[in-house]
């Protein structure tokens, strides 16, 4: 130190006192706030930085006059807000001077904290839908003056409380207008279903939105920063949003949440033709009704010419998933990465093959499968089954970047397996085949799985996705749809057996593999299984669904004999399966 | 190869190469520098600190490098230091600010992350009064600005 005086908190290097400052609660900066003047001076910034406004309680810790005199006083320390208080966007952009330095930007619509307020309540709907309406225009005009003096905004969340239907698509014009392009990055939009683009009210808005109309004068045509867009809710086709995604020729990612057609059809459009680095597509939907077509050109919206496309691609229960979305899948085996799908339509067994077959990069691919009970009793679900693998020529080894795999895989046939796994006998009895048929099937199919050397999660099992079992829901989908007995049954019961003399011995070279899942199948993973596994996967930990009672042999035994031997086994190896724990 | 490193007040410090690259500085030093025995002056640090921070990096000399995760949430960040750090960071609060310049000086990060943490453990959890006496700081406010202080930044007492 220049001044000779010791180090102390006071005179440390900002970045030094904020590694100190980012250990600390809120709760801890406030008492530090208060220490003395010196420290007052140190730590006010720190306490001001971020600012959230979740719900009811902090809005009502937060609206009082002396916190709000607080707030425009500290209003240049804030960084990050997160806000669902109306009150606070109007105060901070009456700040022109002050409030320029937020790197993040959250407003969201909280019920509790804002919409039914206690004045609210009382008010007749009519009036209450008016009060909505004053409450979205007062944000509407406020919002667009913040945005435009905080010129270094990385993140902007917004959603759709402001578009009322009096501001309607032009609110979400005006926001686009303001954004500081230079510096933005992640851009989140939410709107509500009742947007359109013609507003009853045109002449109103423009009186409002007169302040964001004049701009900066200065005409900027540099490309935009934006890296990641997120969409929700029903943006009706919107040519500001178009025009906006024109000029951002380094999105890389898109999320989409519940979009109607007409958007993703013109989203889809610009984004191929404007957004060449996109990569990533993460669509997450509660009742996906699009179709094949519009589906398959989404996938599209990635050009998967020239070495370009889709890296990572997660997709929600799709029933309509067919045949055009798939081969808009497999355009772009070549640079995905990432695949998880939550049930699909009707990709068939034989395009699961494929895409293992043609992937070369692929590193994870996860297939969850999800029993969705639809009203013409249609199951959907990512399945390869053992006849498309023992018939298929080409060998997975374009899969040998695996590391994650999360697939049923069935048909398996499997003669010894004669009730379900309560011990009850099948209503229909399984095809007859004969053992060694069995025993062939599997070792081609232990072979394939064999060769992903880079495997370190293997998930073959049915996941428990609700507390009372998908069995058990499966079960009632059968009792209302007799046809969908003979898939429920395979799912459980037409599986790997996974055991020694069905060419588990095969698999010995998944040295990097950490965790197996079995859970609910009809497997025969014994004491020899796991000394095997000891022995050949050292870096095994866990292996869920163990534990079977092996019922389905149909002996009517409440346990089997061997159990116990496991149990015994488990206990002995109390660090887990693998050899790598023991050295 | 060993590296001779040398304190303000002219200490020399004879360190293996593998310790002494525990601090980035030193490791691009030695980089640009190529094979050279001539010793590494560091005007900022004295001998008392630079025998601590050779301590320091003796000991984790065979750390694997830190890889930053950026899902931590650092508000909601533990305490988590671990005990052989603990015990070495148990100094007068002087050396331990002295610790963390040289720390942030050299380029340690680790170092500088116990450092920062050690810190803010004396803070956590205490009232204004009692940092007061932890750093011997006096209080300069008069009642009525302690008061009103309180008041403007009560929303942060319950996080």
């Amino acid at each position: 130190m220049a001044d000779h005086s010791p180090p102390s908190i006071s005179n440390l290097p900002q970045e030094v006192f904020e590694i100190i400052t980012s250990n600390l609660s809120t709760r801890d900066l406030a008492h530090c706030v208060r220490v003395n003047r010196t420290w007052s001076d140190l730590f006010l910034p720190q306490l001001w930085k971020t600012i959230e406004i979740r719900d009811r309680t902090d809005y009502n810790r937060f609206n009082t006059h002396d916190t709000l005199k607080a707030l425009l006083r500290n209003c240049h320390s804030i960084q990050t807000l997160h806000t669902c208080n109306i009150k606070w966007i109007w105060a901070l952009a009456s700040m022109t001077t002050r409030c320029r330095n937020l790197r993040s930007l959250t407003l969201v619509r909280d019920h509790n904290a804002l919409s039914v307020s206690s004045e609210l309540v009382t008010l007749p709907p009519r009036d209450l839908e008016a009060s909505f309406a004053r409450q979205a225009i007062y944000v509407s005009s406020a919002l667009p003056i913040l945005l435009k003096q905080n010129r270094g905004l990385q993140h902007v969340k917004i959603e759709g409380f402001i578009f009322h239907p009096r501001a309607g698509c032009r609110t979400l014009d005006y926001i686009l207008r303001s954004l500081p392009t230079q510096s933005l990055d992640r851009l989140d939009i939410k709107c509500k279903s009742f947007l359109t683009s013609k507003s009853p009210a045109d002449d109103i808005d423009s009186a409002v939105f007169q302040d964001g109309e004049d701009g900066d004068g200065q005409e900027d045509d540099r490309p935009y920063a934006l890296k990641e867009l997120t969409l929700s809710g029903r943006i009706e086709s919107s040519d500001a949003l178009v025009a906006f995604l024109e000029r951002c020729p380094r999105l890389e990612s898109l999320i989409l949440r519940s979009v109607s057609d007409v958007t993703l059809d013109q989203l889809s459009a610009v984004l191929r033709k404007h957004c060449p680095l996109l990569s990533r597509l993460q669509w997450e939907s509660e009742n996906c009704i699009q179709g094949d077509a519009e589906i398959a050109n989404l996938l599209d919206a990635s050009s998967s010419d020239s070495g370009r496309g889709w890296k990572s691609i997660q997709l929600p229960f799709m029933l309509n998933f067919g045949p055009l979305s798939v081969q808009a899948l497999l355009r772009h085996a070549s640079t995905l990465t990432h695949v998880s799908a939550n049930g699909w339509g009707s990709i068939a067994s034989s395009d699961i093959q494929t895409l293992l077959c043609s992937a070369p990069n692929l590193e994870s691919l996860n297939g969850q499968l999800v029993v969705h009970s639809t009203n013409d009793g249609r199951v959907a679900e990512m399945v390869l089954r053992a006849q498309d693998i023992m018939h298929a020529h080409a060998s997975w080894t374009g899969t040998s970047s695996l590391k994650h795999l999360r697939l049923m895989i069935h048909g398996v046939p499997r003669p010894d397996v004669k009730c379900d796994h309560k011990g009850r006998p099948f209503p229909h009895p399984l095809p007859e085949v004969t053992p060694s048929y069995s025993l062939q099937v599997q070792e081609r199919v232990c072979q394939q799985l064999g060769a992903m050397t880079q495997l370190q999660t293997l998930v073959l099992g049915r996941p428990d996705i609700n507390p009372k079992g998908v069995i058990e829901l499966a079960e009632r989908l059968v009792r209302l749809h007799p046809t969908l007995g003979a898939l429920v049954r395979e799912h459980q019961y037409q599986c790997l057996e996974l055991s020694l003399e069905s060419g588990l011995g095969l698999m010995s070279e998944l040295k990097e593999l950490r965790s197996l899942d079995v859970t609910r199948m009809a497997h025969r993973i014994g004491v020899a299984e796991l000394e095997w596994m000891h022995v050949n996967w050292p870096k095994l930990e866990t292996i869920q669904g163990l534990f079977s009672h092996r019922l389905w042999e149909g002996h009517g035994n409440s346990d089997w004999d061997g159990s116990e031997a496991v149990q015994d086994w488990m206990k002995a190896h109390p660090l887990g399966v693998g050899s790598s724990f023991y050295n | 190869m060993p590296v001779i490193l040398v304190s303000s007040d002219a200490q020399e410090f004879k360190v293996d190469k593998e310790v002494a690259e525990r601090s980035i500085l030193i490791k691009n030093m030695l980089e640009d520098v190529g094979e050279s025995d001539s010793p590494i002056p560091l005007p900022n640090v004295t001998a008392a600190v630079l025998t601590k921070v050779i301590e320091y990096c003796e000991h984790h000399r065979n750390d694997p490098v830190q890889v930053p995760d950026e899902t931590d949430d650092p508000r909601k960040r533990s305490n988590d230091i671990e005990e052989w750090d603990m015990k070495f960071m148990q100094v007068d609060q002087e050396m331990l600010f002295e610790i963390i310049l040289a720390a942030n000086y050299l380029d340690i990060k680790p170092l500088l992350d116990v450092g920062c943490k050690t810190v803010a453990n004396i803070i956590k959890g205490k009232t204004p009064e009692e940092i007061r006496k932890a750093f011997n700081i006096v209080n300069d406010f008069t009642p009525e600005e302690e008061a009103q202080i309180k008041k403007e930044n009560e929303w942060a007492e319950d996080r």
